[in-house]
Formats: C-alpha cells, structure tokens, sequence
C-alpha cells in the first residue's frame, strides 16, 4: 500500500465520530470610528498612514518623502512593463507602489490580491526597501470575519497577502526591530476619491 | 539518559540569566494577555477554534482528500509521506531532480520533527534558515528552544559573538539593529542565489487546497517568490474545512503567541507562480496514531503558537533545551510520548499540572490533563525509573494505613528536629535552592484532639 492510502486508511479507522462544523458568526463591534481604529493600530505596528484626496495627491507627499527622483527605482502598479521581468531583477527596487483591496480596522492588515501586486509580481512587496499601499477610504472592515467574507466570494488569484506593517523581528533579545527582510517601512494612503 | 531535569540542572546553572529567561517570557504572556482582553469576543473565538479543530480531526480523511484534490487542480504537487524518513527523501527527490545545491527555508518545526537539515546537508546541499531567531541558533549548531523564538535562550552579547564569527561584524558588537541589519544583508544574498525555498504551513483550506504562511519578517515569500520551486511541508492536522475559518485563526494566532494583532504578513498561496513550481508534503509520523488515542487526540489541534510555554513556571525556568524534543514545553510534552515512549517518559513530569497552559491556549487543548493522564500511562508501562515508583508505592502505603501515616509524622517530626542534616542535605532533591521548614511541634491531629470542643457528656 502507497503511504497516502495507509495515511487514509489509519484517519479512517482511528478518527473519533463526526462532530458538528460550527456556523461562523459576525461579533458585533459596537459603534467604532473605522478610520480611527485602523489608523491607531496601523501607527501601532510600524506603518504610517497619511490621508489624500486622490492619487495624485499621494503621489506628490511621496515623492516628496522618499526624495524620489529618476536614478531611484520605482515598481508601480500602473507599469505594464513588469510582468515579464524576473523577479530577481528588482533586488534593486526602492520603492513599491500598489493598491490594497480591503483594510481591516482590528489589526491594520491589508489584503492585496495577486492582481494588485504591481506586474502580478509576487516578490515585489517584499524585496523593496519601502511599501507604499494606496487603499480607498472606504474599503475598511472591522475584522477578519468581515474580511474573509469578502474575500471568499471573488477569485484572489494565484497568491493573496494581508499586510499589516512593515517587516519586523524581535528574535535578538525580544527587542523589536523594523526592517527584517522585507520593507523597512510601510507607508499606507486612505484615498478619498474613488478612481484606483 | 537525557532527562528535563538533568539538563534544567544545567540551565539553572547561570542564575541571572534564568531570571531573564523567565521574566521575558512572562513579559510575552502579558502582551498576549493585553491583547486577548482587548477582544470581548475572545472566549467565543476559543470556543469556536476549538469546534472547527474538533470537526476536523472527526473528518480528517475526508478533508485530507479534498485538501489533495483542489491542489492538484490548482496545479500544485501533492506528496505524502508516513513517516520522517520519508518526508526527507521526498523532498531530497525533488532537490535531486533539478540538480539543486542550495535552498533557503522558513520556519517549520515539521521539518525541525523529522530533522531535515542535517538529512540534505549529509546530502551535500545548502540548507540556510532564514528566519532571523533560527539563523542564529543554525550558526551556532544549537536547535531552536522557543518554537516562535527559536533563540530567545541567548542574549545579545551571545548573538554579537556568534555573528562576529561567521557574519563578520564587529567584535563586541551586540546592538539588536546593528545585527538584524548584518543578517538582513547576509540572508539577502542568500535569497538571491537560492534555487529553491522550503516553507512550513500554518493553515492548509480543504475547500480550495491552498495553505497560508505567517511570518513577521517576511523570510517564506522572500524565499518562496524568488526560488524556481517551492516546497511547503505540513502535518496533516494542519488542514481546516474552509476558507472563512482562516477568519477565527488569524484573530487568535499572533495575539496568543507574540501578543501581536496579527502576523505582519499572511501569505495565502493558492497556484504557483507561471513558469514555477510547487509542492505540499502532507505528513503523518505518528499523527494517525495520535488521533486514535481517545484522551490525546485532541494535541492535534494544536495552531503552534507556543502561548502555553511563555505561561509554564516549569518551561520559563527550565529552557527549551532541557524538553530534547523540537516542540518543547507543555504541549510538546504531551505530543512527545506518542511518538516515543521511552526517548520521553520524562516530559510530562516536567510540570506542575497548574493548568495555565490549559488557560491560555486558543483551541482549548486540556494540556494539563493530558500531561497527568501521560504521567499514569508512563507509570503503568514502566517507564517512569525504580525510583519514582518505589517512592509512589511507599507514599501509597503511608498514605492508606492511618496507624503507619501517624508514626511516620511524629518520626519524621522528630527526625527533623534532632537531626535535620537528614534532610538538608544534597541527597534530598527538595533541599536544593530551598531551605527545609520548620517541623511543627504537633501534627494537626494532636492539636485537634486537644483543642475540640468536648462533646456534652464526655
């Protein structure tokens, strides 16, 4: 017998009688400001959170803020030249640019799904040495549940990632350092006007 | 024989750095604590948790085929393997194949289970971890003794020296981000040059055969995006029903384990890359059997997030090293057994059933209960030394006959008193750190018989 039919056939045998799967249910998080609460946890984890009236906008406090210029490298989401490169390629990107789908107020995370990374590039949120998350104002959710609920009911792609922060360890002496081997810094944009 | 308390007698050594052992973790367990007071909903989360896992593992087989057949469409390779040494060989086929020589690897306390590190390196291939905390303690030749911080035994002047070593940074050095920033430049390249990357699993969703990573640096998608192939490996209790329920974990996971709101990053991978690869080991080693232990079974709900060793007086104060076991603490002294009996009749003496580590834990596991039910097991099969179960028998004996249990009280009193070097002494494993106690002058019962009110008429 191959090892998979004798795994099965031990679960068979060995397994107790079936229990019931539990329906999962919404907790009502009272009346919270979403954005508030987003916002704090956010600040919490080590990202900063700015807010712009639309992409434009965010674009010009972040060029001004990571002093961008043409000698940087930049992996925007609107370049369609990405999607052929390989990923080793882009060990030399600055700055990442991309747009979240849905913001979950409870923990900061993001949800990006594999059509938003720039260039469906997987790699690219994570070999940068900063991550830029442009997310429409109002895509914020008050929990995970809220979250999976809209994200079972659409094809993520290949590769989906919650984000909630930049890339952090605390592994020398549980003192916390930021910057591990993703992005030293995340730097999210509500945007108030709808044209992502 | 190795033994917990052998070597806990070796981590007691250095005093100070037991107090920082104990008081960091504690510190850990507080944050934990913070966070799961800050969710009204958390006894219902537990509960729920604990619900899924219980259907699952009542329905494992079931769920392991829809788990196989969904990957399979999703275009991924579905292995499965028995046992350790059949974990190893896959996954050395699969390097083999392509004539790989270097890999980079996440976390996975499977693969630390089955010990595949020293496997492929016997093998002549370049295994390198990559998280930060098992970096450290891969440098040093050391196994992890935390499984979510693999190196939280050493201190900073111990990182700087071991980095000097083999990163090159300066001697002496020993500033936390001065030395992630070493490590981060080092695993860089090695990322770089890696022609495959090996993951563990936090979660495998039956309904759409994907699996989800957690991580808060980033290593398993730097690792895994990169890499030509990718390989995740899992135990088979790793499975949940459905997407939706990722929604219950995720809420408990990083608040149980570093009191954080959620891991930095979740990666759900669904389809490999297009032109990659990508492969699921499932594996077994002594899981079926695990399941068909009615009082244990419910180990295997287990999420890894080591909540019951930062809460444990016995594993704050004892180390991870002292369990020699790749999941240590509480829970894994309870897993530990069922895969050898004899290796690991110690473990779940390595407590004091205070039942905290029932406590805190997200899935609702009874640890404690299941570390006592272990410790009469053990007895029955013998494995618990001549000692011990003298003692026990002479205790029991002392104990069921009050004529024996009173002289035995009034002699030891006696002794206590006249001749107490008898019991401070290093031969009595109780007089270590601790001063014996006063012996009272009477035993309760002499003082009650003196001091009750006589009955009227007496």
């Amino acid at each position: 017998m191959n090892s998979r039919d004798l795994i099965l056939n031990k679960v068979r045998q060995n397994k107790p009688d079936l229990l019931p799967l539990p329906i999962l249910e919404a907790y009502p998080q009272g009346d919270i400001d979403l954005t508030d609460k987003f916002g704090n946890f956010l600040k919490n984890v080590g990202g900063d959170i700015y807010l712009a009236k639309d992409v434009q906008e965010a674009r010009a406090h972040l060029t001004q803020k990571f002093q961008l210029s043409e000698s940087i490298k930049v992996a925007d989401y609107t370049d369609t030249n990405l999607f052929q490169q390989d990923p080793h390629s882009f060990e030399d990107v600055f700055v990442t640019i991309m747009r979240g789908q849905w913001g979950v107020a409870e923990n900061a995370a993001i949800w990006i799904p594999e059509e938003y990374l720039p260039g469906k590039q997987r790699v690219l949120p994570f070999i940068c040495q900063h991550l830029v998350i442009y997310l429409p104002a109002d895509a914020l959710l008050p929990t995970m549940y809220e979250a999976y609920q809209k994200i079972g009911t659409q094809d993520f792609g290949g590769y989906g990632v919650f984000i909630a922060g930049p890339s952090k360890t605390a592994d020398i002496e549980q003192s916390l350092v930021i910057g591990a081997h993703g992005p030293r810094s995340l730097t999210v944009y509500l945007i108030e006007k709808q044209q992502l | 024989m190795i033994t917990h308390a052998k070597e806990a007698e070796k981590f007691n050594k250095d005093e100070a750095r037991v107090d920082w052992h104990d008081d960091t973790l504690w510190f850990v367990r507080q944050k934990r604590d913070r966070m799961a007071h800050n969710i009204p909903e958390w006894e219902q989360l537990r509960e729920k948790a604990s619900q899924i896992k219980n259907h699952t593992l009542s329905n494992l087989d079931q769920y392991l085929v829809q788990f196989e057949k969904q990957a399979l469409a999703n275009g991924v390779h579905v292995h499965w393997a028995a046992n350790a040494a059949e974990h190893n060989q896959i996954v050395f086929q699969i390097i083999q194949k392509h004539g790989f020589r270097k890999i980079v690897k996440s976390k996975s306390m499977l693969t630390e289970e089955c010990h595949l590190n020293e496997f492929l390196i016997g093998q002549g291939i370049e295994v390198i971890d990559t998280d930060l905390g098992e970096r450290i303690v891969q440098l040093r030749h050391e196994p992890p003794s935390h499984i979510v911080l693999p190196a939280i035994h050493l201190k900073k002047e111990d990182v700087g020296e071991t980095f000097h070593q083999h990163l090159g940074t300066e001697k002496g050095a020993k500033d936390p981000q001065y030395l992630t920033e070493a490590a981060r430049q080092h695993l860089r390249e090695k990322f770089i040059a890696a022609d495959l990357a090996l993951t563990g699993v936090n979660f495998a969703v039956a309904e759409t055969g994907g699996i989800v990573v957690c991580t808060n640096e980033g290593n398993a998608d730097m690792g895994a995006h990169l890499a030509n192939v990718h390989i995740a490996c899992m135990g088979i209790e790793k499975i949940i029903p459905r997407q939706a329920d990722l929604s219950v974990f995720l809420r408990l996971l990083a608040r149980s384990a570093t009191g954080q709101p959620i891991t930095t990053y979740s990666s759900h991978f669904l389809r490999p890359a297009s032109g990659k690869e990508m492969h699921i080991v499932l594996v077994d080693n002594g899981r079926t059997e695990q399941l068909a232990r009615t009082d244990f079974r419910n180990s295997l709900k287990c999420i890894r997030c080591a909540a019951c060793f930062n809460t444990c007086p016995v594993y704050r104060r004892s180390g991870g090293h002292s369990y020699h076991t790749a999941v240590a603490g509480p829970i894994g002294s309870i897993l530990a057994p069922n895969i050898d009996m004899r290796k690991y009749a110690d473990l779940p003496f390595a407590s004091t059933l205070c039942g905290s580590c029932s406590n805190v834990c997200p899935v609702k596991i009874d640890i404690h209960d299941q570390l006592w039910k272990w410790r009469q097991i053990l007895s029955q099969e013998g494995h618990t030394g001549t000692a011990k179960a003298t003692g026990m028998k002479l205790m029991s004996a002392v104990l069921s006959n009050p004529d024996i249990y009173r002289f035995a009280g009034s002699t030891g009193r006696w002794f206590l008193r006249h001749v107490p070097s008898l019991a401070s002494n290093s031969l009595n494993p109780w007089f270590k750190q601790r001063e014996m106690p006063e012996p009272p002058k009477e035993s309760f019962r002499d003082w009650y018989l003196k001091n009750r009110k006589k009955p009227k008429g007496e």
